[in-house]
């Protein structure tokens, strides 16, 4: 499984998607959090700020995740593989893996500027606990949600569609689900990361962090075991 | 005679058209094996229901007495070149052999040696494989049919982009390669370039294998080319 996974992360290093989409990552999460204090004056409390950042890295990740794996179907590097490893559920553990741990390292990098940026303005007021803990809750949510984005990818099979599944299910359904219902988005990837992330609400039931890890946790192996299937039984063009 | 791949009763249907129909054939170590037929007649689904990338239907295949998902090794088994169109465009066709090589636990330094194999220079290598022309494509995707150094070799219409110089050097290893006791299937419906390697000739119509037979059973002294063209254009053909 070791020179899956080597494997696995050498083709994500050259695809050359990777480092330009973390650093596109970067420099909004970077922006987000200067821009309103330098250019306008305005100051956000660092919670705000913080949970931004995690909203980015989280949609990142995703993407991130779904470019690759649709992209690999779509170029012919999956049947390229499968010629040579042919234990199909193997060679999706690896994908699903590697992005996992590259959706980790988004979220990390994502939850470090932000504190960076925060810290940099003489802003970053929370306790030392808080700023850990949901620097660990971005981490969390945009690992698992690397490997959800790798899933939809899999199951999708087209990049370009899979980035608009995406984007829209992170930017206009999940909201609108929110707005109808908060009580069934906190069971959806966007109010799991809310838990994550320690989000405070005067005026709905937001779940502790570990429930909001166990029920993102709980969407990433089913959207695993959908990828699983899949890719099981479909035939490679 | 030493059988390396067995095809048993193999049918494959989708859901508009049955592309084979219980297909039975064995190819054997040391012959280069010829697959022809009209456009449609099964030839493609064949080899990728041979490499697991299509499930068949009904019907099996085996490579070394084994199903091709439970190779332990598969590149060093079989290597095989399908649609060389399609390959990561933002990748070096030297960064595409290493991510297989990776894959399939070999040596880096044997991604050096397919690249000198094929004829591909280092410094095409190193360039993105979008950038490649038709004929280069090929080449790359037969470096990667090569990696694993298999014993048997599928290939799926390759003289496709080769320029003339590409398909001698094509011809001189496929004689190599069965000379060496390699068991060698390639698809192909152009009569002219590849006919006078083979040892034994499969003919595909409509999914169904209409013909088996060695070399000489065909040609009767006559050219090989004609006597493919006859078969066909009668025998398998769709005249009838």
């Amino acid at each position: 499984m070791t020179h899956l996974l080597s494997a696995q992360a050498r083709i994500v290093a050259t695809t050359r998607i990777a480092l330009p989409g973390v650093v596109a990552m970067a420099a909004f999460v970077v922006l987000t959090g200067l821009a309103p204090a330098v250019l306008f004056g305005q100051h956000r409390d660092s919670h705000t700020v913080l949970e931004g950042s995690a909203t980015v890295a989280v949609v990142a990740a995703m993407l991130l995740g779904a470019l690759q794996t649709a992209g690999d179907l779509q170029n012919g590097m999956i049947r390229a593989l499968l010629l040579v490893e042919p234990r199909r559920l193997r060679l999706l553990a690896a994908q699903l893996l590697v992005s996992l741990g590259l959706g980790a390292a988004v979220g990390a990098a994502a939850a470090l500027l932000a504190d960076s940026t925060q810290a940099a303005l003489g802003r970053l007021d929370l306790p030392a606990a808080t700023v850990i803990s949901i620097g660990l809750g971005t981490t969390v949510a945009a690992s698992l949600c690397g490997l959800i984005g790798a899933a939809v990818g899999v199951v999708v099979r087209n990049a370009p569609l899979a980035a608009c599944v995406v984007v829209l299910w992170s930017y206009a359904l999940e909201p609108f689900i929110s707005t109808l219902s908060y009580n069934v988005y906190i069971y959806l990837p966007g109010g799991a990361r809310e838990s994550l992330v320690q989000h405070v609400s005067a005026h709905s039931y937001i779940p502790p962090p570990l429930i909001g890890g166990l029920i993102l946790a709980g969407i990433a192996s089913a959207a695993a075991v959908l990828a699983a299937l899949t890719l099981s039984r479909q035939d490679i063009d | 005679m030493n059988t390396t791949v067995q095809v048993r009763r193999l049918t494959k249907r989708y859901p508009t058209v049955t592309a084979l129909d219980d297909v039975s054939l064995d190819l054997t170590a040391g012959r280069v094996h010829l697959l022809v037929g009209p456009n449609g007649a099964g030839k493609t689904t064949l080899l990728r229901v041979l490499v697991g990338m299509a499930r068949p239907t009904e019907g099996s295949v085996s490579l070394h007495g084994r199903p091709f998902s439970s190779l332990e090794r598969p590149a060093q088994v079989v290597g095989a070149c399908l649609d060389p169109i399609r390959l990561p465009s933002l990748r070096s066709g030297r960064q595409h052999l290493a991510c297989l090589a990776s894959a399939a636990r070999l040596p880096r330094q044997r991604v050096e040696e397919a690249l000198d194999m094929v004829g591909l220079p280092a410094h095409v290598a190193s360039r993105r494989a979008g950038t490649y022309s038709l004929g280069t494509r090929q080449r790359l995707t037969l470096a990667a049919a090569l990696l694993g150094d298999p014993q048997v070799i599928v290939l799926d219409e390759p003289t496709t982009g080769l320029d003339v110089h590409g398909v001698a050097w094509l011809r001189r290893r496929l004689r190599a390669w069965a000379d060496a006791g390699r068991t060698v299937l390639v698809a192909s419906h152009s009569l002219t370039e590849l006919a006078a390697m083979v040892d034994r000739v499969l003919v595909l119509d409509r999914g169904r294998l209409v013909r088996d037979a060695a070399r000489d059973e065909l040609d009767h002294g006559r050219d090989i080319q004609t006597a493919l063209f006859e078969l066909l254009t009668t025998n398998g053909g769709r005249g009838q």
